[in-house]
């Protein structure tokens, strides 16, 4: 007999239900659908729920993001008047009285609408030195003006401005051409550095600034103190040299001494007047430019490319955030697989084990 | 083949098939494949019986396109066979010792050569049950597969090693 004879008679014969069991599933199938205790869903479903979750979850997510950037673009977060704001809070008070102080700001009042007041912002916002105090004071000033012809007289302006009050140039750089800019390097004197400040602000749009006091007058206490040593030193060796009996050795000795401290003297003289003359006058960059030159400055983003950053920046944390449950939670859930597999195989083993020895 | 009637549906889903339907379609299927699992009459209509009360219960998860009813019942039937299997295997290491004797009727399908029937009782129930499956009640290599949770690959081999063990056995009965 061949398998092909057997598969036929296997065919032939098939089995059929006896009516006993007909009956009884008869009655089974119409019997009331018993409730469900479980609860549980079943699993095809529950996999459908996933596959339709994780869309979901995207869609909700990329949503959100989208609403808080349209809702927060309404109040940007970093713009030219907020930054004016943080150079007035961000000013120290007019008494200086750490070794340094540097007050910077980035102004476009320009795209804020403040225009020329940002001159006033200036008096508030520029830290003054200390009155009776040795400072080296700097100031670095970027403005823009409206063309050349404005850049020309802004320049002189400067120029006039140092010279009344009672300060001189030190240099000017002047160009024009598409885009004019000016450089000018002022010396003013120190007590009049606001003023001073104050004035040249309004020259035109402060695009750039930045105010830097540096402590000198620790410097020339501890120099006056040595000069004094050493002036005492200088004058208890002189008297010690108009003894007569010293020996021709000891007397070497003390004017060796005496012309050291003398050298010493006479270089912290020079030193503490070139100190005492750099804390006199304060020195001012002023660097003036046109409005197209002006134009690096970037102007405030629009209302659309604040909600997309914004959108972005909140879709980023999102991801951050799966990234970090993904971490966390991928040990559990590989583990969880293991031992789901691991369960499966063993199922399986059991099953062909039962089903080979019957 | 015996006709049946059910007096109604317990689950009437509009144009979809309706359990009484499903288990009058395929009430015959679910009884041979559990007869050539268990070789035994009376324990094949018991795991039917059984097999059609798991399946009013489980039939609001029966989900017609991931597979026809007749294959979700024969898994149902495979299960509730397993569990015998299983309460069985205990019964006989408990009762080794008294040598109860296998519930195994020397003829469990009418209508087959003497020498057939010999052979397929020489054959695992794992062997019987892709006979079942695939020649007896003609299932494709599909749904044979996953009524046995293997791959059609696999159903394959187990069917051709099975016929060609039962070929033998034949030839051998033949010869004596």
């Amino acid at each position: 007999m061949t398998s092909a004879d057997i598969v036929r008679e296997l065919q032939a014969a098939r089995p059929a239900a006896p009516h006993a069991l007909r009956a009884r599933v008869e009655a089974i199938a119409t019997a009331p659908p018993a409730p469900s205790t479980s609860g549980r869903r079943p699993p095809f479903l529950a996999r459908r729920r996933l596959l339709l979750a994780l869309p979901a979850a995207a869609a909700v997510a990329l949503a959100s993001a989208g609403a808080i950037g349209i809702v927060q673009s309404d109040a940007p977060r970093s713009t030219a008047v907020a930054e004016g704001d943080s150079l007035r809070s961000s000013a120290p008070p007019a008494t200086v009285t750490g070794p340094t102080a540097s007050v910077g700001a980035e102004a476009a009042q320009k795209a804020a609408g403040a225009g020329a007041a940002g001159g006033t912002a200036t008096d508030a916002a520029t830290p003054g030195p200390t009155t009776g105090r040795a400072q080296r004071v700097t100031a670095n000033l970027t403005l823009q003006v409206a063309d050349t012809d404005a850049l020309s007289q802004a320049t002189q302006s400067a120029l006039d401005t140092a010279r009344s009050l009672g300060g001189y140039v030190v240099s000017v750089s002047y160009a024009t051409g598409e885009e004019g800019t000016a450089s000018l390097t002022l010396r003013v004197p120190t007590e009049r550095v606001q003023d001073a400040i104050t004035r040249l602000s309004g020259l035109g749009t402060i695009l750039a600034q930045q105010v830097q006091i540096d402590d000198l007058q620790e410097s020339i206490d501890a120099m006056s103190r040595r000069i004094a040593t050493l002036r005492e030193r200088i004058a208890r060796i002189s008297a010690q040299l108009t003894d007569t009996s010293l020996d021709a050795e000891t007397r070497a000795t003390l004017e060796a001494r005496r012309r050291a401290a003398r050298d010493e003297l006479a270089a912290l003289t020079t030193n503490r007047a070139a100190q005492k003359a750099e804390a006199r006058l304060a020195t001012i960059q002023l660097q003036l430019v046109t409005e197209q030159a002006g134009s690096v400055v970037p102007g405030s983003p629009s209302r659309i490319d604040r909600a997309i950053d914004r959108a972005v920046e909140v879709l980023a944390w999102e991801g951050i955030a799966v990234l970090f449950g993904l971490v966390v939670l991928g040990p559990f859930v590989l583990l969880g697989a293991g031992v789901w597999g691991v369960q499966r195989l063993a199922r399986r083993r059991e099953h062909e084990r039962l089903l080979g020895a019957s | 083949m015996h006709a049946m009637t059910m007096a109604r549906p317990a689950t009437t889903t509009g144009d979809r098939l309706t359990f009484a339907q499903a288990a009058e379609s395929h009430l015959d299927d679910v009884y041979g494949y559990l007869l050539y699992l268990v070789r035994n009459h009376e324990t094949a209509e018991d795991l039917a019986g059984a097999t059609f009360e798991k399946a009013l219960r489980l039939w609001p998860r029966f989900d017609s396109r991931r597979g026809g009813a007749r294959t979700w019942l024969l898994g149902i039937a495979r299960t509730t066979a397993l569990d015998w299997f299983r309460a069985e295997s205990r019964r006989r290491r408990r009762e080794e010792a008294a040598a109860v004797p296998e519930r195994v009727e020397e003829s469990f399908v009418e209508g087959l050569s003497p020498a057939l029937e010999q052979a397929l009782l020489t054959l695992t129930a794992g062997e019987r049950e892709v006979i079942a499956l695939r020649v007896v009640l003609e299932l494709d290599g599909e749904a044979t597969a996953r009524v046995l949770g293997l791959s059609p690959t696999a159903v394959s081999t187990r069917l051709s090693r099975a016929l060609k063990r039962l070929e033998e056995k034949v030839s051998e009965h033949d010869l004596c």
